[in-house]
């Protein structure tokens, strides 16, 4: 198995997850997302055995994901805070996505590692760890959203939502540069 | 790139994520809290009055009714609910706090719905049992409300003007017959004069002998400047009074609300006299004070309302 062919669907998989396009439905559905990342790392885990765990992580979330198809995550409603079951759904939902994330950075670390290309290992090495800051640090402030005045986080929020954009595109971009690599796994 | 990290990351996150729940649980209200008011009013004036409470920013209620003494009365604004929208319910709400809501319900007394008790023709109450949309009733101790069933004015004094600059009101009065005022008095003495403090301006060849020291309240003393005597101003007390004022004198009053008050008041400064022909009357000055409350005053309410109903 060529990693470039695993590589795509692992890019159009994240892509799905990440864009949502609403007509009634999200016809971008995510468990298909998730499945075509499940199905790339499938196809090169024999050679890689580190990616066993985002193997598993991939399919468990392709059924976690099924009721995203029909629900949006609840955006911060006018009348202020709901604690709501959907909350916590999607609060799982997407530390499980992270967790998986973390998963696809060792695999990336591991092929460029096998590549040889060392300028490019580091490379990605340094993008998995300025990805994991910038998603912990918006973790951690959006657990205080409820007991701050909604107004008074606007700044803060809209800052970390835009690094957290650029992290999403550096790290697609990552994942068509290792495509791009066309190495053979031995 | 270890798995620990992750972990730990994902444990701190974990950890906050419980800890904030937990804080913002604490925060809740059981029930909505009502502020304290402090309302005068003549049942003829039939005038609305509005009652505030906090409710929690996660579950904001309108009020449905209110039951006072028996008597149901009914909101006098509604909030208007269309069939066909799905627009989420908007609160209607007075100021937004970290937790929650300051809102409002406004109440009118229609005449023939009073029940009056006692002979002074005064209908006090301190409590109402208040039905939110969501169904919770509750009783709630909102200060204290007289509906006040006769209006004895005056034609010997008359208003000219009153005007209004954060804590301080003023009013001119001006006298169409000869008169003597022989005391000035606010409702509520105790809760309301703690936070009131009331003078009056008079022309100096109406006071014969000035009092050389004035009691002011010590919120007062913390907060304004005090000029000894400024422009012939002097706290209202007893030695003042009698006041002696021929027709076309005039009279000055300033109120000055204690800017750490946490209450509402629309109350009614009464002027009690004699006119030359010996009859007895008073005359009534409205006063109405809204508070501005800031997070830390609503930490306090909650604070005194919550520990009083433990006691």
């Amino acid at each position: 198995m060529k990693i470039d062919d695993a590589f795509l669907k692992i890019f159009w998989g994240f892509l799905l997850v990440w864009i949502d396009i609403r007509i009634m439905i999200d016809i971008l559905a995510d468990p298909i997302g998730f499945y075509l990342i499940y199905s790339g790392i499938r196809s090169i885990v024999s050679k890689i055995p580190i990616g066993k765990k985002a193997e598993v992580l991939a399919i468990l979330l392709v059924i976690f994901s099924i009721p995203t198809v029909l629900t949006s995550e609840p955006t911060a409603p006018v009348s202020g805070v709901t604690f709501s079951e959907w909350n916590w759904y999607f609060t799982i939902l997407n530390i499980a996505v992270l967790i998986l994330i973390f998963y696809m950075f060792q695999i990336i670390n591991e092929i460029t590692k096998q590549s040889g290309n060392q300028a490019f290992h580091k490379r990605a090495f340094r993008i998995g760890v300025i990805y994991f800051i910038v998603m912990f640090i918006t973790q951690i402030s959006s657990t205080f959203a409820i007991n701050l005045l909604l107004e008074s986080l606007m700044p803060i929020a809209l800052i970390l939502l835009i690094a957290g954009i650029i992290m999403h595109i550096v790290f697609l971009v990552l994942l068509d540069e290792v495509r791009k690599l066309k190495i053979e796994l031995d | 790139m270890k798995d620990r990290y992750l972990w730990i990351g994902l444990f701190i996150v974990v950890c906050s994520i419980l800890g904030n729940s937990l804080y913002f649980q604490s925060k809740q209200l059981e029930q909505p809290i009502f502020l304290n008011h402090y309302y005068e009013t003549y049942a003829q004036h039939e005038s609305p009055l509005t009652f505030y409470y906090l409710s929690n920013i996660s579950e904001p209620v309108e009020v449905s009714y209110v039951t006072i003494d028996g008597v149901t009365f009914q909101p006098s604004i509604h909030n208007v609910f269309t069939m066909w929208t799905n627009d989420p319910y908007i609160p209607n709400y007075e100021q937004k706090f970290t937790h929650h809501y300051l809102q409002s319900v406004t109440l009118q007394f229609p005449v023939q719905d009073i029940p009056y008790a006692g002979k002074d023709g005064i209908w006090t109450f301190n409590e109402m049992r208040v039905t939110f949309t969501n169904g919770q009733t509750i009783d709630a101790t909102i200060g204290e409300v007289k509906v006040i069933n006769t209006l004895n004015d005056t034609d010997a004094l008359v208003e000219r003007r009153a005007s209004t600059d954060n804590y301080n009101k003023s009013n001119y009065l001006s006298v169409l017959k000869p008169i003597t005022i022989n005391s000035i008095t606010i409702p509520f003495s105790e809760e309301v004069s703690k936070n009131v403090l009331t003078r009056i301006m008079l022309d100096p060849k109406v006071i014969n002998n000035p009092p050389t020291s004035q009691d002011f309240p010590f919120w007062y003393k913390d907060k304004f400047d005090i000029e000894p005597n400024e422009n012939n101003v002097y706290v209202s007390n007893a030695n003042l009074y009698p006041i002696h004022l021929e027709r076309d004198d005039w009279i000055k009053l300033y109120t000055t609300f204690n800017p750490d008050h946490k209450s509402y008041f629309e109350f009614y400064i009464k002027l009690h006299g004699t006119t030359n022909d010996g009859e007895t009357f008073e005359y009534n000055v409205l006063i109405g004070e809204r508070v501005y409350l800031t997070q830390q005053d609503v930490n306090e309410i909650i604070a005194e309302k919550q520990g009083g109903h433990k006691k």
